[in-house]
């Protein structure tokens, strides 16, 4: 035996101020077609509150359309998406433009240099380092004095 | 200068074939390369693939994309709003790759404004 309980209570929907996955996200669609019992000048303002209303409907309609739209991975859009050739030239142009200006601007004296500790100021301290090391490290010799290899005991 | 360095750059690391820095659109500001680079790699219909990739990767609710790394020949890293791009041989060391991210930040500061100017 087994028992399935889903744990929905019985709820009074229009109680529920909260909005949850239940909630109507556009008003009810059956208030907006009222008969027009309304005459006069009245009916004039109700046109223009129910024109409005429409129009927050649609507008909440188009939100939930982009929000879905992007959020769907649609693999068969992605070529339309490219960059057209002529777009493509200009924007490489203007930013080959805006790279000239940005690193020889008057402003800029900055140079690119590789991370070194603090006070080594020129990486030439370090190539002349090194190369010093790399000479020393050729000039070791090793002098043959005496054997490695001794016979201990062996009469 | 500031190619020098780039090019220093592009030199410390065995194996690397190019560099390319691209906005989001694959749209090159830089690239530098050697005669080994595979030339259909360079191209802009190779580069922008990863821009828009990472856009629809970012959908299945993992957050924005950070890295690509594409193991034929190719390596790949992504910094918003830019995107750069390593390629290399199958040998070459990829943490050593990584690492030339962070070398290359002040570059990348700059450039960042040259993007964000547009």
């Amino acid at each position: 035996m087994g028992c399935c309980f889903s744990n929905e209570e019985e709820k009074d929907p229009y109680a529920n101020a909260e909005p949850d996955e239940n909630t109507r996200l556009l008003s009810d669609p059956v208030s907006n077609s009222v008969p027009r019992t309304v005459v006069g000048d009245n009916y004039s303002s109700s046109q223009t509150h129910q024109n409005q209303q429409r129009g927050d409907e649609q507008s909440a309609l188009a939100k939930i359309l982009h929000k879905t739209a992007r959020n769907v991975i649609d693999v068969a859009t992605i070529d339309a998406q490219t960059v057209e050739q002529h777009e493509y030239h200009d924007r490489a142009r203007q930013y080959s433009n805006r790279l000239t200006m940005v690193f020889s601007g008057p402003g800029r004296s900055k140079n690119y240099r590789p991370s070194l500790p603090n006070g080594v100021s020129a990486p030439q301290i370090i190539t002349t380092a090194a190369e010093k090391a790399s000479k020393a490290y050729k000039e070791v010799k090793v002098h043959h004095k005496e054997d490695l290899v001794v016979p201990f005991g062996v009469p | 200068m500031f190619y020098g360095r780039y090019i220093i750059l592009f030199y410390s690391v065995d194996g690397l074939l190019a560099i390319v820095i691209t906005d989001r659109d694959g749209v090159p500001l830089l690239k530098v390369s050697t005669d080994q680079a595979p030339e259909l790699a360079l191209r802009h219909n190779f580069l922008c693939t990863f821009g828009t990739a990472a856009e629809q990767a970012s959908k299945i609710g993992l957050k924005q994309t950070r890295k690509f790394i594409c193991m034929y020949q190719n390596y790949q890293i992504d910094k918003s709003p830019l995107v750069l791009t390593f390629i290399a041989t199958v040998k070459t060391n990829t943490g050593l790759l990584l690492n030339l991210e962070s070398d290359m930040k002040d570059i990348f500061k700059d450039l960042s404004t040259v993007i964000t100017n547009s």
